[in-house]
């Protein structure tokens, strides 16, 4: 535990820091570039503190409940490598399971429903929305 | 005049000069910004006393899996050329330019804009993008007009004998999947469904591979080349189609799902205009779920190349934290095509 300021506020002034002061002073465009990048990484990194969320990728996957057919109980685990056989796992139920279009339904709601919540995260303007078909 | 030239910048004036037939001096190099895969530069000469840009391709240290190497893409952008196809013909190969085992194309400049949020929202080149689907249209019906010629782009996406392109490609994802170090249960579910659906096979002709916007050279007038041939391979026409409207190629133009310029269905009839074969909405939807599925997996494997110690880019760290939302598209259009 450190004094303040917290990691998200840290990294919020990182970013604000390279967009608003670094940026306009580079003048070669490949530096530009991935100074924008890096601004965009820092102001990500800032939402993850704030989010709780110590890194994407990591977020714990959940079992779809009305998935036929039932797979196995629903775990919710807390490390890297426990949520990594959870993964290994539920991708193993994913190519070997019998699927039907219903199935693949619940499956691919559920799968979505965790990249949404990183996605969230990462990127807040990305549209989520269930009617983005309608936009199309 | 810049003074400060790389140690390799004598080297390739000698291959210049016998492109050229003439005496060739290089007076400036400059890194360009934008290529994960390749190491790129403007690179201004003097040949037989006149000034000439041109651009140099470069290996990198380390690529994406089923990229091509500079050898195998000159082989592919001569059968291009030949076709009609407007892109950047190449004046020299040279091995070794950069670093040992890196073979570097000296290409001809083209002047153009290639960013994608330029193109898509910049006023000046309105006309520009009002030209640019039927443009872009006739440059893919004049790529796929390229049957397989042995011995070229032999890599593990290509259709084959016996492996159609459809069956190719999943392998290829299957194999991307294998080598990252971390299960996708979501990844997996896309292709098993991919897999299980397949489309009507079609007789394989030359992909691009990469048929977006950022690699589109576009000017006033719409339209200047066609870049970026490192995943070019033999396959169904419709797959460069599906990959043009994939949902991260659109910039934010969401409305306008063939690369942020039109609707599919408007893109598919001017590829139709053009000479190109018909292509249904369910052939293009499975083509263009499995391009989630390879980007995806491609987006997972540019961290990779970092995390693994072989670069050192930021932007393709950043590239890996993208993963995600091109596997949320992949599983809503899996999710809504099996009726949830």
């Amino acid at each position: 535990m450190q004094d303040p300021p917290a990691t998200d506020q840290l990294l919020d002034a990182l970013a604000a820091f390279l967009g608003r002061d670094v940026l306009p002073a580079v003048t070669d465009p490949a530096l530009q570039f991935r100074v924008r990048i890096a601004a965009h990484l820092c102001a990500g990194l800032g939402r993850e503190a704030a989010s709780g969320c110590r890194a994407t990728g990591r977020t714990s996957p959940r079992w779809p409940r009305s998935s036929p057919p039932r797979p196995p109980p629903p775990t919710t685990p807390r490390s890297p490598g426990a949520i990594r056989d959870t993964e290994r796992a539920l991708a193993d139920h994913v190519r070997r399971a019998p699927l039907d279009d219903a199935a693949y339904a619940a499956l691919a709601g559920a799968l979505q429903a965790i990249a949404g919540q990183k996605v969230a995260v990462a990127n807040p303007k990305f549209d989520r929305s269930d009617d983005f078909d309608r936009i199309e | 005049m810049q003074t400060d030239l790389p140690d390799w910048a004598p080297t390739l004036a000698e291959h210049l000069s016998a492109a050229a037939g003439a005496p060739a001096r290089i007076v400036g190099v400059r890194p360009l910004a934008g290529g994960a895969c390749q190491d790129n530069f403007r690179i201004d000469a003097e040949v037989g006393g006149a000034a000439q840009r041109f651009a140099l391709r470069s290996d990198a240290r380390s690529s994406l899996p089923g990229s091509i190497s500079r050898a195998a893409e000159r082989a592919v952008i001569d059968l291009a050329v030949a076709s009609g196809v407007p892109t950047p013909a190449v004046r020299a190969e040279i091995a070794d330019l950069l670093r040992p085992g890196a073979t570097a194309l000296l290409m001809d400049w083209v002047e153009g804009v290639a960013i994608a949020a330029r193109v898509l929202r910049d006023e000046r080149l309105a006309a520009a993008r009002s030209a640019l689907p039927s443009q872009l249209a006739a440059a893919l019906v004049a790529v796929h007009r390229v049957r397989p010629a042995p011995g070229v782009l032999e890599v593990p996406h290509s259709a084959r004998p016996g492996v159609p392109a459809a069956q190719a490609m999943l392998g290829f994802s299957r194999a991307t999947l294998d080598t990252l170090p971390e299960p996708k249960p979501g990844l997996e579910l896309v292709l098993r469904w991919l897999a299980e659906h397949p489309p009507p096979e079609r007789a394989p002709s030359l992909c691009h591979g990469d048929f977006r916007m950022g690699n589109f050279m576009v000017g006033p007038e719409g339209l200047a080349a066609v870049v970026d041939w490192e995943f070019a391979h033999w396959g169904s026409p419709a797959d460069d189609l599906g990959w043009l409207c994939v949902r991260d190629w659109r910039f934010g133009q969401n409305d306008r799902a063939a690369g942020g310029l039109v609707p599919r269905q408007a893109f598919v009839d001017a590829y139709v205009a053009a000479g190109g074969a018909p292509v249904t909405a369910q052939e293009l939807e499975w083509w263009e779920i499995a391009g989630g599925l390879r980007w995806a997996a491609g987006a997972h494997w540019q961290a990779q190349r970092v995390l693994q110690g072989h670069e050192q880019d930021l932007e393709l760290l950043a590239i890996g934290r993208r993963a995600a939302e091109i596997e949320f598209e992949a599983l809503r259009r899996v999710r809504r095509a099996s009726g949830g």
